[in-house]
């Protein structure tokens, strides 16, 4: 039994070692490699001038405003700094990592239905999965169960968990040097296809309560003295109300009935490219005084 | 309970810490603890099952003690009808009772009549086509008079509900299975690290061959109609390495953990992908299936002796009932079938037991003639697996059309994208089996033997699909 237990213990120390190992590596990579998402843009910030805005939401910044387009028409210099699936959380984060590295005049939200929700999200948290055992990520994210309590003590758990997002698939490419140039486009990404069907598209929960985490991202813009909007995005045949947001939200602008024409769309909830050219134009004259024709 | 979830994590050690130190001094207390273990283990899924284990269990327990004091041979007969009865019984209303139902509907329907049959809604209980074939060999081999009737009712419980194999095998004879709990079991160092290294192995075939491979097979197969024909190929092959990883892995864990109470199962899998045609094949594929359909089928219905016509019935009757073992689709029995027409020829021309020794033999590689026969037989494994895998023998068709089409349209997905990301772990996989094909499992050997292991852990935690844990194919069956 002691030969057996001794090699359990081996088996134990390998594996630890290996998980360790792993994630030195996989960690130094997310912070050394070449950006395979926003955050490691983001992170990778130090030092550039300041900008007169940033965008932050969901895919529904993402896929919606070109910021070379908002140049063109105001002059101002811009990113984007929507991601896929972000929530408040995820948002809020993206905040707080953009301000320790650089300056922006303005901060542009985008709200919606989603906007009630105070969780992270499986998808969108991914990107601050490699960075959670950073004492301000695991603050916010150790209220959320024992599976980021893991992530932080155990080495190389968060990775293992995430792996179809943040494992070799990702790892050994941003370590080839293949990553996505981010600053080709400040952070927008068009999106094809054409929108079939005609339905409504019903908001699944009511705005009842104010968001804990968009309340701090006021706060941090009030804070660092940077003009904070918050705005929707268009969404084809939304069905739902918005209003509490007017009470909730400063400087709120209700964008989500400002494209009508199907064609504009790639799916209900998204725009395509020409989609995009369209909102990045009303964007840019919403929030722009001085957005030319 | 999976064997790859955190539960399993902590219920193994629990169970080993208390047979080992707190009921290894008697044999008695260390069965009772294997069947509370077992009923455990097998009630994380659904308590209500362990009532119809236990009813299988007592019946065949009766059962086999009348068949002990029972002299007469129709009486005897009557008994192990009463079994069979109970047990396919059983395993026909949870399994095929729709089935039939559907198919009886469907005919009258054929012939101008419908009618409205209601459908039971029931859940299939998890593994229980391998308890009842377990128990049944019991009885059948208690009725042969080649065991004798147990009368230690705990021991029996614990040799029906085992839980390493209890939900999906290997299916033990109780002639090999059933005399380890009556004999004192101390710990056996060697055999603990075995079983240790083989729960790694199945682990590997688990976690990082089927459930990588499984979301590809799921994507391919639920959109084989906008894909190429390179990438359903790809995708029949992928899912061979699926079932296979998935499926031998289970019971290379299986095993493994039976050593550590000291038990010794039989082997299931012997490198079936490396068999040089389908006869050899079925002696490395599932092998306490065949060999049960062999001893209580095939045999007493003449095996291959008579005529000719009567040796080719016998062997599509064992291969039909095989496929419809796994499950209650036509697409089974078409599988069946296209093994049984391979394995025909073999039989008739007696060349079916021409390689009964290992590939390569003695050898580093195979021959060219030997490569070709194990890339041949591969192929038809293939085609039987696209109906194993497909919903409906019409979806396994249009697959196979799709397939011979040399299409090359790539709507959706890349053919790149795949072999960058599943071909070297296969490769690895191979790698590792046919350098150990004279053993019983890639780890086995003790040369490298850490190094081999800490490599083999170090592909589960950088390649294992964690994010997308899969059940066990065979739990369905």
């Amino acid at each position: 039994m002691k030969k057996f237990g001794k090699y359990i213990l081996f088996l134990l120390l390998t594996l630890f070692a290996i998980m360790l190992f792993l994630d030195v590596g996989y960690t130094w990579v997310y912070n050394h490699g070449a950006y395979r998402n926003k955050a490691m843009w983001v992170r990778d910030m130090q030092g550039k001038a300041e900008v007169d805005y940033i965008v932050l939401g969901s895919s529904r910044a993402k896929y919606y405003i070109d910021p070379k387009i908002v140049e063109e028409k105001t002059g101002a210099y811009g990113l984007n700094l929507g991601v896929n699936a972000f929530t408040s959380i995820e948002i809020y984060l993206m905040l707080e990592e953009f301000l320790k590295v650089r300056n922006t005049k303005k901060v542009f939200v985008q709200v919606d239905s989603k906007y009630i929700e105070d969780d992270p999200d499986l998808v969108g948290e991914q990107v601050w999965i490699p960075y959670l055992q950073e004492r301000d990520k695991y603050e916010i994210f150790e209220n959320f169960g024992s599976a980021y309590i893991f992530g932080y003590y155990v080495p190389f758990y968060r990775y293992q968990r995430s792996e179809a997002r943040l494992g070799y698939r990702n790892v050994l490419p941003s370590l080839m040097g293949k990553g996505v140039d981010y600053e080709k486009n400040a952070g927008f990404k068009a999106r094809s296809g054409l929108l079939v069907e005609d339905r409504p598209y019903i908001a699944d929960q009511p705005i009842v309560a104010e968001n804990p985490y968009f309340k701090k991202v006021i706060a941090l813009c009030k804070e660092n003295d940077i003009e904070l909007h918050f705005f929707t995005s268009p969404i084809y045949g939304f069905k739902g109300d918005l209003s509490p947001l007017y009470s909730y939200l400063p400087n709120y602008v209700d964008l989500k009935d400002s494209l009508k024409d199907r064609d504009l769309f790639s799916d209900q909830t998204h725009v395509n490219e020409r989609g995009a050219i369209e909102f990045s134009r009303i964007f840019s004259e919403t929030f722009f005084n001085n957005a030319k024709d | 309970m999976l064997f790859n979830s955190f539960d399993f994590a902590i219920f193994l050690p629990i169970v080993f810490i208390l047979y080992w130190f707190v009921f290894h001094k008697s044999i008695k207390a260390q069965n009772l603890l294997l069947v509370v273990a077992s009923y455990v283990f097998y009630g994380w899924w659904d308590w209500r099952f362990l009532f119809l284990i236990l009813f299988s269990t007592l019946v065949d327990y009766t059962i086999g003690r009348a068949l002990g004091t029972a002299q007469n041979k129709r009486s005897r007969k009557l008994l192990l009808g009463v079994s069979i009865l109970v047990n396919i019984g059983l395993l026909g209303f949870f399994k095929y009772y729709n089935f039939f139902l559907d198919n009886f509907v469907e005919a009258f329907s054929f012939f101008g009549t419908s009618f409205e049959a209601s459908r039971l809604d029931i859940i299939l209980p998890v593994g229980i086509s391998f308890y009842t074939f377990q128990t049944l060999s019991y009885t059948i081999d208690v009725y042969r008079k080649k065991l004798e009737p147990t009368k230690n009712l705990i021991a029996f419980t614990a040799f029906v509900s085992f839980f390493p194999q209890l939900v999906a095998g290997p299916i033990e004879r109780a002639t090999n299975l059933l005399p380890q709990f009556f004999r004192k079991r101390s710990f056996n160092t060697d055999q603990a690290i075995i079983g240790i290294k083989q729960i790694i192995w199945g682990l590997f075939k688990k976690i990082v061959i089927a459930d990588n491979c499984a979301q590809y097979v799921n994507e391919i197969f639920g959109n084989y109609d906008s894909l190429s024909s390179a990438t359903l190929l790809l995708g029949a092959v992928y899912f061979a390495f699926q079932i296979y990883g998935d499926f031998s892995g289970y019971s290379d864990i299986a095993i493994g953990t039976a050593r550590l109470f000291n038990f010794k199962l039989m082997t299931n899998f012997r490198y079936p992908y490396f068999s040089r045609d389908i006869a050899e094949f079925w002696r490395r594929w599932h092998i306490s299936l065949s060999t049960w359909f062999r001893d209580y089928i095939y045999i007493p219905l003449g095996g291959s002796r008579g005529s000719q016509l009567k040796q080719i019935r016998n062997v599509f009757i064992i291969f039909l009932v095989s496929g419809f073992w796994h499950g209650a689709n036509w697409t089974f029995i078409v599988w069946g079938a296209i093994n049984a027409f391979f394995f025909v020829p073999l039989l008739l021309t007696g060349r079916n037991r021409k390689h009964t020794d290992t590939a390569a033999d003695g050898r580093f590689l195979p021959n060219l003639r030997e490569s070709i026969a194990m890339l041949f037989t591969f192929a038809i494994v293939c085609l039987g697996w696209i109906y194993f895998r497909a919903n409906s023998v019409e979806h396994a068709n249009a697959y196979i059309i799709k397939i011979a089409e040399f299409s090359t349209e790539m709507s959706m997905l890349s053919i790149e994208r795949y072999s960058f990301e599943l071909i070297p772990l296969l490769a690895i996989l191979l790698y590792y089996e046919w350098f150990s094909r004279e053993v019983e499992f890639p780890l086995y050997s003790s040369k490298f033997s850490l190094l081999r292991v800490a490599v083999v852990i170090a592909l589960i935690v950088v390649f294992g699909s964690f994010s997308n844990i899969q059940d066990f194919i065979y739990f369905q069956f």
